[in-house]
């Protein structure tokens, strides 16, 4: 079961977030148990079995100190779309749900999925500024999990994994960026320089195959086979050129075209204030412009929370349980989305 | 089944579906010379059903190389000595490494008799609690704090 209150808070990786380029650091290792196939050519009853094992183990070690746990096998379609849309699930699990278990913390930050692509993967995310913390969170996690159990390790590929594009350490950094200045400036072909250098991906904020809406884009290093602090070097290297690279625009922004930027951030303000309806990409472009005018002070007594609040509340499927429809037609979501926003802007129900 | 027109050597038995000043052009020849002859993304390469069928499979999980192929997911551990060929050639292709730079995995034989310590430690703790035996309780929560201590310097280091 799902606890309700879920869909009523938000994530801590995502509520810590206050400024800068870098919303999340999501960190991911892939570990398979040793000489068992991966969980795709398992029957639901070997992955039954797999799911008691390892949740048992895990449940021992000082990962976390209650962990919530979900089968998502059990579930009903509509609550593994809450979980996908808090980014617990991936798209993959929401079709084929039997036999995949979550455990994970109440701030969000720990996560285990047990039979995803691999036995084992365990997602560390931490907010931009704690790159740092989150680097050693998941050396100790892989150090804790290596003495627990028993994985496939190849003399030649490293850890195994389901697909290949994870081989060595297992390892996955991926980070949730907001670039606004970047991409009001026109400077994207930077952005992708820097990211092609460092052979890194670059998708919109729902992942693999996503379109870039509101300034927000997931990017992925790609650097299999090598040593995993070699790979974290590189990755926050690459974060702090983008970094730099979104700060230099940010100036520009202020300095050359000042009248602009208030105008477009003003305008998406009032927007947001009266809309009443708002689909969901409009409705992240014009938050974003507006998340920007608070960073360069343009606009002041919104509350802070708010961006952070409307991204995660202003989900299909969160909209539909806030408010208790059992359906939920495209308009009147987007008008139920609009009111949302409203009440964010204002800072009610902070929480 | 005809003879590849390039090699005249092995059997044709793959089509090489390529576009040419905006036309689609097939030509029959053998799985080798397709892939040598296709060019990027102007040309489309169809095997045969009988090639999948007759095509390397993993014993263990029944993956075959086409399957790996196609969707770039090994099946199991074995698949990786089955198909370690093709992928050394990929790897070398795309990442310009063949083989992991990174560590063995290390067991420290410190860690799990501690976990398992806390384990039995927070066990006769509840017991104690159940009992209302609270002297005892107290004794052994110190006892857990120390043994938690103990991990979280392990994690930090």
């Amino acid at each position: 079961m799902v606890p309700e209150k879920l869909i009523n808070t938000i994530p801590q990786w995502l509520k810590e977030w206050k400024e800068g380029p870098v919303v999340t650091l999501i960190l991911q290792l892939s570990r398979n148990l040793k000489d068992k196939k991966f969980p795709a050519k398992l029957s639901i009853g070997e992955r039954e079995e797999i799911v008691t094992m390892v949740c048992e183990e895990l449940e021992k070690t000082p990962f976390w100190q209650t962990p919530l746990k979900i089968k998502c096998g059990e579930l009903t379609s509509d609550w593994l779309k809450i979980l996908f849309e808090r980014k617990l699930i991936t798209r993959y699990i929401l079709n084929s749900p039997q036999g995949v278990c979550i455990l994970f913390d109440k701030e969000e930050k720990l996560l285990a999925r047990i039979n995803d692509r691999d036995h084992i993967r365990l997602v560390i995310r931490e907010t931009g500024n704690n790159m740092e913390q989150a680097f050693t969170n998941l050396t100790a996690s892989a150090y804790i999990l290596e003495q627990i159990f028993e994985f496939s390790f190849h003399e030649q590929f490293g850890y195994l994994t389901s697909s290949p594009v994870y081989l060595g350490e297992g390892l996955s950094l991926n980070a949730l960026l907001h670039i606004p200045a970047i991409f009001f400036t026109r400077q994207t072909e930077k952005l992708f320089k820097i990211l092609s250098d460092y052979n890194i991906l670059v998708w919109g904020m729902e992942g693999e195959g996503s379109d870039i809406t509101g300034s927000m884009v997931l990017i992925k290093e790609r650097d299999l086979l090598m040593r995993k602090e070699d790979s974290f070097a590189r990755f926050q290297k690459a974060l702090g050129e983008i970094n730099e690279l979104e700060s230099t625009s940010r100036s520009i922004l202020m300095v050359q075209h000042q009248k602009e930027l208030e105008d477009r951030v003003l305008k998406s303000l009032a927007i947001l204030k009266s809309a009443v309806i708002l689909g969901l990409k409009e409705a992240l472009e014009l938050l974003s412009t507006v998340k920007l005018g608070i960073e360069t002070g343009i606009i002041d007594g919104v509350s802070p929370n708010f961006f952070t609040r409307s991204l995660i509340f202003m989900q299909p499927e969160h909209l539909r349980k806030k408010f208790g429809l059992p359906q939920l037609d495209p308009l009147r979501e987007s008008e139920l989305r609009a009111e949302l926003i409203k009440e964010a802007l204002e800072g009610e129900h902070e929480g | 089944m005809p003879i590849c027109p390039v090699c005249k050597l092995r059997e044709a038995d793959t089509t090489l579906v390529e576009f040419v000043e905006g036309r689609i052009k097939k030509r029959l020849l053998c799985s080798i010379c397709a892939e040598k002859e296709a060019d990027g993304v102007r040309s489309i390469i169809i095997t045969s059903t009988e090639v999948r069928r007759k095509g390397k499979k993993c014993p263990v999980c029944g993956t075959s190389l086409y399957e790996f192929r196609r969707s770039f997911l090994m099946g199991c551990p074995t698949c990786y000595d089955i198909f370690r060929d093709e992928l050394t050639e990929i790897l070398k292709k795309v990442v310009g490494r063949e083989s992991f730079l990174g560590e063995r995995p290390q067991k420290d034989s410190e860690i799990i008799p501690l976990l398992q310590e806390r384990e039995n430690l927070m066990k006769r703790l509840n017991e104690a609690i159940k009992k209302e035996e609270f002297e005892e309780a107290a004794k052994l929560r110190d006892e857990i704090k120390k043994i938690e201590e103990q991990l979280q310097w392990f994690q930090k280091n």
